[in-house]
Order: C-alpha cells, then sequence, then structure tokens
C-alpha cells in the first residue's frame, strides 16, 4: 500500500515537474520576446537560432525544407525550434523535480545558446543578448517557485503515515492549491508576454514598413491653392488640418497592422475580370494629388468631425473599368483588412470625381490611423459610406443584394455630404469687450461647393460673411464676418451656408442618424459693458 | 409642458428608461452585440450617440475635446448620496453614467430621465428664443443641473414668466454654467459663472451644496462638461 502510494506520488511528481518545466519554459521564451520587441528589434532569440541552426544545416535539408513547405518554411523552422525547447522542457522538469540543479543548468544552457545565437547573427550589438537572459531569469523564477510548491504538495506525504492524523490532509490540499496558483500565475504571464510581444512586433514591421515607403510624384499634382483661399482670423480653423489632429472615426479597437508587403487588393464580384494589386503594382499607377475635405456622418451640428487634407492615389475609375464591373453592379463594397465593410455607388465613384485609393495624406504616407498603406477617398460622401481605411478588396455588388456594415444598423444606404456650416470664433459663452467682434468658421458643400455664408445676431436680419476664395469644390470654406457688437449682454450668433447650386441649409434640426446632421449652428455669447 | 404635475425625481422616467435596455459601449468590433444595441438604439426618440450604433462614437474617435471616450472609469470620481440609486435605476444605455460620458453635454442630458424640464429650458422647447444646445455642447464646462423636481418647486406664475422672458430664462440658465470642467475636488469653493454671478460650493464628499441647493449626483462625465444634479434651481442675485 504504502509503496504503491509512493509511487503514485512520485509518478504525480514527475507529471508535475514536467509541467513546471513547459510553463517555465513558455514564459521564457514570452519574456525573450517581450524584450527583443521592447528593445525595437525585429528577431527574437527563437528566430536567432531558427537562422543560426539554418547556418548549419547541410544543403539537402534546406532544400528539403523549400520543397516540402514552400513559402511556409520559416514557420515551420520556428516552429520546429519551440517544439524542441518545450520537449526539451518537459522532460528536464520531470527530472528537475528530485535535482533542482538540472532545471536551472537547462534554462542556462538554453540561454547561453539563444544569446550566442543572437549575438552571431548579422547586424547583431550586444543588446541583443539581453532577450535571452532577461528570458533565462524569469524562466528560471518561475521554474524554482513551481518546483517548490510541487514539493511542499507532496512532502507532507512522507509524514502521513506517521502521524496518522487529519492534518496532513489539509496540508496536502493547501499545497496542491499553491501549485495551481502558481502555475496558472506563470501560464498566464507566458500568455500575456507573448502576446503583447505580437503586438508590439506587428508595430515595429508597420512603422518600418511605412518608413520605407517612398512616394511617387503624381501625375496630376494638387491645382495650386488661389490667393486669399486661407484666412488669418484668430480662432479660425486652420485650412488644412494635420493628420495627427485629423478626426479619426472607425470601428477598429486597436489600429490594424497591416505592411506594404503583406497588402493586397482584389478586385472580384460582377466584373468582366477579378483584378489582383500588390503595393509595387499599385504604386507603379498614374496618381492624382487633391485637397478634399472630409466630413463624419455622425458630425453634430457644430461639431469637429470634418478636415481637410492632401491626399494622393490612384484615381479608381480607371481602375475599375480594368475590372468592367458588369451594368447590374450598382454598389462597390469595399472591405478593409479587419473586416469592416463600406458600400459606395459606382455611379458616383465613376463619375469623374476624385474617388481614388489614397497612398498618402498631407505629404507623408498615411498614418496606421489613418488606414496605412492604402484607403479610399470619395469627394462629396460621408465617410461611412466611401472612406474605408486598411483597403484590401471591392466586391462589386448590388444595393439590393448587399447591406454594408452601418447600413445593417439602420443608417442611410447612399449618403451625399450636406451643407454646413460652424462658427469657430467668438467662443460659447465667451465674455467679450464691447466693438469689433470677428465672427468666423468653416462651411462645406463637397462636390457642390459653398458660395455664401450668412451670419444674424439674435434673429436679425441675416448679414453675408466673408468667404476664403474658393478652391475646388470639394473643398470647405472659411469665412469670417464683422460684428459691431456694441449692445452689452448675451448675444446667440447663428450661421447658414448656401451651396452653388443655389440651395441654403435648412434651419430644421436633424440628429446625424441616420443620413447626417442638419440644422444652423449657434452660439451664445456675452458682450461686457 | 405641464411642469406643476411633474412627479418627483420622475421615478417613472427612469423605470422608463431601463426598459431601452441598451447596453452601454464599446463594442463595435462584435457585430451580434453591436447590432443589438443599435437597433433599440434607432427605436428611441433621443439622437442616441453611444458608440455601437453612431460611426462618429466608435471606441476610438479621437476628434472629440479630450474627453474620457472609454467611459471605464466614468463611475468613478462620483459623489453624492443620489450616485447609488442613479446607478440602479438606469445601469446602462445612453442616459447611464458610462453612456452620458460618450456624448455631448447637451444630448447626455436628453437621454437622462431626470433633465427633462432642464433640457427642454436649454433646446428652445421651453421658450423658442432660448436655445442654447450648440453652445453647451460646444466648449468645456461645469453644468448644475436641477433635476425635474426642483423645477418643480417653481411656483407656476414664475415658470410662466420663463416661457416668454427669454432674457431672464438665459440669465438663469447660464448662472448654472462655469467655464471649465470642474471635478468634485475642484469644485469646491466660490465659481464665476458664465452669466457674471459667483455660486458657492460648500460642503465636501458626498454632501456637496451649490449655494443652498443639494448635489444629488455630481462629478457625472459628459464628452465635453462635467455634471452636478442639483435639487433645487440655483437663483442669479438680479
Amino acid at each position: 500500500m504504502t509503496g504503491d502510494s509512493e509511487r503514485d506520488g512520485f509518478r504525480g511528481q514527475r507529471a508535475l515537474g514536467a509541467l513546471s518545466g513547459l510553463l517555465a519554459a513558455l514564459l521564457s521564451l514570452g519574456t525573450a520576446e517581450l524584450v527583443a520587441a521592447l528593445l525595437g528589434r525585429t528577431s527574437s532569440p527563437v528566430i536567432a537560432v531558427g537562422g543560426a541552426f539554418v547556418d548549419r544545416t547541410p544543403r539537402w535539408l534546406k532544400e528539403f525544407a523549400i520543397r516540402t513547405f514552400g513559402e511556409n518554411d520559416k514557420d515551420v523552422l520556428i516552429a520546429g525550434v519551440v517544439a524542441t525547447v518545450l520537449v526539451l522542457a518537459l522532460l528536464v522538469g520531470a527530472l528537475a523535480v528530485r535535482r533542482r540543479v538540472l532545471g536551472y543548468a537547462f534554462i542556462a544552457l538554453l540561454a547561453a545558446v539563444a544569446a550566442s545565437a543572437a549575438v552571431s547573427r548579422p547586424n547583431a550589438d550586444w543588446q541583443d543578448v539581453l532577450p535571452s537572459l532577461v528570458g533565462g531569469l524569469l524562466g528560471g523564477l518561475a521554474l524554482g517557485l513551481l518546483l517548490h510548491a510541487v514539493s511542499s504538495r507532496v512532502a507532507p506525504r512522507a509524514t502521513t503515515t506517521e502521524a496518522g492524523s487529519q492534518k496532513p490532509e489539509s496540508q496536502v490540499g493547501v499545497g496542491r492549491r499553491r501549485f495551481l496558483v502558481a502555475a496558472a500565475g506563470v501560464g498566464v504571464a507566458a500568455v500575456s508576454t507573448e502576446l503583447i510581444a505580437r503586438a508590439a512586433r506587428s508595430r515595429l514591421d508597420v512603422a518600418a514598413s511605412r518608413a520605407a515607403v517612398r512616394l511617387p510624384v503624381p501625375a496630376s499634382p494638387a491645382p495650386a491653392l488661389a490667393p486669399g483661399a486661407m484666412l488669418r482670423t484668430a480662432g479660425l480653423s486652420s485650412f488644412y488640418t494635420a493628420s495627427r489632429d485629423f478626426y479619426r472615426v472607425d470601428t477598429a479597437l486597436t489600429v490594424p497592422q497591416l505592411t506594404t508587403e503583406d497588402w493586397r487588393l482584389r478586385i472580384h464580384g460582377d466584373v468582366e475580370r477579378e483584378l489582383s494589386l500588390d503595393w509595387q503594382q499599385l504604386l507603379a499607377r498614374p496618381m492624382i494629388e487633391r485637397d478634399i475635405t472630409l466630413t463624419c456622418v455622425s458630425n453634430e451640428v457644430g461639431g469637429n468631425l470634418v478636415g481637410t487634407a492632401r491626399w494622393l492615389g490612384v484615381p479608381l475609375k480607371p481602375l475599375l473599368e480594368e475590372a468592367g464591373p458588369r451594368a447590374r453592379a450598382d454598389q462597390i463594397v469595399s472591405r478593409s483588412v479587419d473586416g469592416m465593410t463600406i458600400g459606395t455607388p459606382t455611379a458616383v465613384v465613376m463619375d469623374g470625381r476624385d474617388a481614388m485609393l489614397a497612398v498618402a495624406m498631407n505629404g507623408e504616407p498615411l498614418l496606421p490611423k489613418h488606414g496605412f498603406p492604402v484607403r479610399m477617398v470619395v469627394p462629396g460622401l460621408y465617410g461611412y459610406v466611401s472612406a474605408t481605411k486598411w483597403v484590401t478588396e471591392l466586391e462589386l455588388t448590388s444595393f439590393d443584394a448587399y447591406d454594408a456594415y452601418w447600413v445593417k444598423r439602420g443608417w442611410a444606404e447612399q449618403a451625399p455630404i450636406k451643407t454646413a456650416s460652424r462658427i469657430d470664433t467668438p467662443r460659447p459663452f465667451s465674455k467679450n469687450p464691447p466693438g469689433r467682434v470677428a465672427v468666423a468658421g468653416v462651411a462645406w458643400a463637397q462636390h457642390r461647393g459653398v458660395s455664401k455664408v450668412e451670419v444674424r445676431v439674435d434673429g436679425g436680419p441675416w448679414q453675408p460673411a466673408q468667404l476664403s476664395a474658393a478652391g475646388s469644390k470639394d473643398l470647405w470654406r472659411q469665412w469670417v464676418w464683422e460684428w459691431d457688437a456694441t449692445e452689452p449682454g448675451t448675444h446667440k450668433l447663428e450661421v447658414r451656408a448656401t451651396d452653388a447650386d443655389g440651395e441654403t441649409q435648412p434651419q430644421t434640426r436633424e440628429a446625424p442618424f441616420p443620413e447626417g446632421s442638419q440644422g444652423w449652428h449657434s452660439v451664445v455669447v456675452r458682450v461686457t459693458d | 409642458m405641464n411642469l406643476a404635475t411633474r412627479k418627483p425625481l420622475a421615478v417613472a422616467g427612469v423605470l422608463a428608461a431601463l426598459t431601452l435596455g441598451l447596453t452601454a459601449c464599446g463594442d463595435d468590433g462584435d457585430d451580434t452585440a453591436a447590432g443589438t444595441t443599435s437597433d433599440s438604439g434607432m427605436t428611441s426618440s433621443a439622437p442616441s450617440m453611444t458608440p455601437s450604433m453612431a460611426p462618429s462614437m466608435a471606441p476610438s474617435t479621437e476628434a472629440s475635446t479630450g474627453s474620457d471616450m472609454t467611459g471605464t472609469d466614468a463611475a468613478s470620481g462620483l459623489v453624492g448620496p443620489g450616485c447609488a440609486d442613479y446607478a440602479k435605476a438606469v445601469p446602462s444605455g445612453a442616459g447611464s453614467v458610462a453612456g452620458m460620458a460618450q456624448d455631448p453635454l447637451a444630448t447626455a442630458a436628453s437621454n437622462n430621465p431626470l433633465l427633462k424640464t432642464l433640457v427642454s429650458a436649454v433646446s428652445g422647447k421651453l421658450n423658442p428664443k432660448v436655445d442654447l444646445v450648440d453652445t453647451l455642447n460646444g466648449d468645456q464646462f461645469t453644468v448644475f443641473a436641477p433635476v425635474d423636481a426642483a423645477f418643480a418647486k417653481i411656483d407656476a406664475k414664475t415658470l410662466a414668466t420663463l416661457k416668454t422672458d427669454d432674457t431672464l430664462l438665459t440669465q438663469i440658465l447660464t448662472y448654472h454654467v462655469v467655464p471649465g470642467q470642474l471635478s468634485p475636488e475642484q469644485v469646491v469653493g466660490m465659481q464665476t459663472t458664465v452669466e457674471g454671478g459667483d455660486v458657492d460650493v460648500t460642503g465636501s464628499g458626498d454632501s456637496l451644496k451649490v449655494n443652498d441647493a443639494n448635489v444629488i449626483c455630481g462629478g457625472v462625465k459628459t464628452a465635453n462638461a462635467t455634471v452636478y444634479l442639483i435639487d433645487s434651481v440655483l437663483m442669479p442675485a438680479s
């Protein structure tokens, strides 16, 4: 009886030891990856060991691997390295229950091999030993912790037969709990370090990919702005919106990380010929550069989800013509890499406006948050029906056949941007000394153009504002009106714009849902005594 | 709008809000969850902007005025004896503490079942000449928001006057607004309102007073303003 239970105990101990070894090794690997990522290294100890292994591999084996695994040969290699380490960790963990020094020696050896592989890689420097050393150190600590819990779990058993009381039973319970807590802790730490390392690594890759982009010279540069296209009133929004300040509206909880190398665009669905483009093919096409004002449908009256940038990109029309949309395909469903869908009328994209696959914003490759490497821009449409970021797919279909993401949620299927105007200055409830007060702001009616902006005070007669010089009809215009503020007290300023078709924006308030907000923006201010 | 017969603390309104059953925020990535919330959002009359239903309020909106977009810590930093009851009555949705943090002030207030009278007063419904919605949404403010029961304490004659006297109504409403967002720690002391007069915030912890009004629940965040629900309407010295 005693002999059996002792043997069972040892067997259990060995299994727990193997588990301890495995968890410690996983934590080592995860930590090493994380440290490598934090150091800004695109390579980690595992990749270094894999590389060193390849360097020492006979050619026949290399050729066999390439033949057998094709493009996946690197993944197979890395999986091989990781599997080898984990199998060894299981074995050593089982042995280390009795002789803990074996475990430490194994981890030290592993760290040494990884560190020497890392520094032996081309372009390596002394910092490349850090991931292996930190990984080894944490792995060793974790192993010590776990093995201690294993022995505290089993140790009381030896005394059980002598004491024969209830107490050891509960001690076993305590030991088991201690081991479970330690194992769970190490497991969670291992998984989280690995996940964080991966996220950091993909950010590094995208940063490197973005830094390597060389923007082509546009075949059709942006037309020069007319003199007087920008007003200089204090407190007025600048004509161009800096990329970092540009509004960002999307459903991505984390910014999708897509490199130019991984980017592909597929044009398919109701087309004569499916097309597929990679980054080099996209960049080889003639580019247009245009100043365009974008607006989000959720912008409230007076809101700031609107901005202007200089976009560089490939015109969509000729690209689609190559694919040859069929007559019934009245909708282009664009998909971003994270699965977001946006539906745009085919007719709008094909009507000659500057609809494009943009690769740059304000003279720089797109920021990741604005859709790097490629996004759509269609002048005159709210973003949720046109401005797909991280775009990887254009599917020609019909509005009858498919509802895109926001349309499924009740938003309008088609959504041209409504004429709107906003007072930027004076600020709400601001105190203004009596005298001249510059009332200024912006107005937009993309693809129709703004022809007139008017301001009124306290519901009085409408006064025409001075407009900045007109640019393209896809651009907003700044405006300013000099208010002779003589009467102290509270006053309400209101603004309304008229588009180039002569349509004045209606007063009736509408909420952004389902097709964009509407109404005259107002600001209440005080004139002091 | 019959202000005299309004029930104290609008218990019925709170229960009605519960039936909207909106979830709070943040799960746009999940198709099913977002679909569910937006469906109920569409049918509500409020121009609701919780993230799962409005493109602009996706979790990653960065264009607004330094606001707390996550809503996760919106419930922290609340003070006042009525906070727990409010959280219990409106645990989720656009009118909840987390939901209000997503919307600009006037929209957030319109989703709050305790603020119906105040919302009608600032949005031109009580007096067509007084519409402060854009102004209140357009900058950072601290707002002392009298609940419906507070307006119910005002005599009928005064209320009738406010429907026609836009100068007086504007004066009263702006007396409840202080420039900048003030946390419960910062708000205590003499504060100059946008009306020009001062309000005196006294007390500490869960018992704050604004002049003679008690704070029911304060430190409630909206996208651009911090709100303190109070039990009486503040009257500026005229």
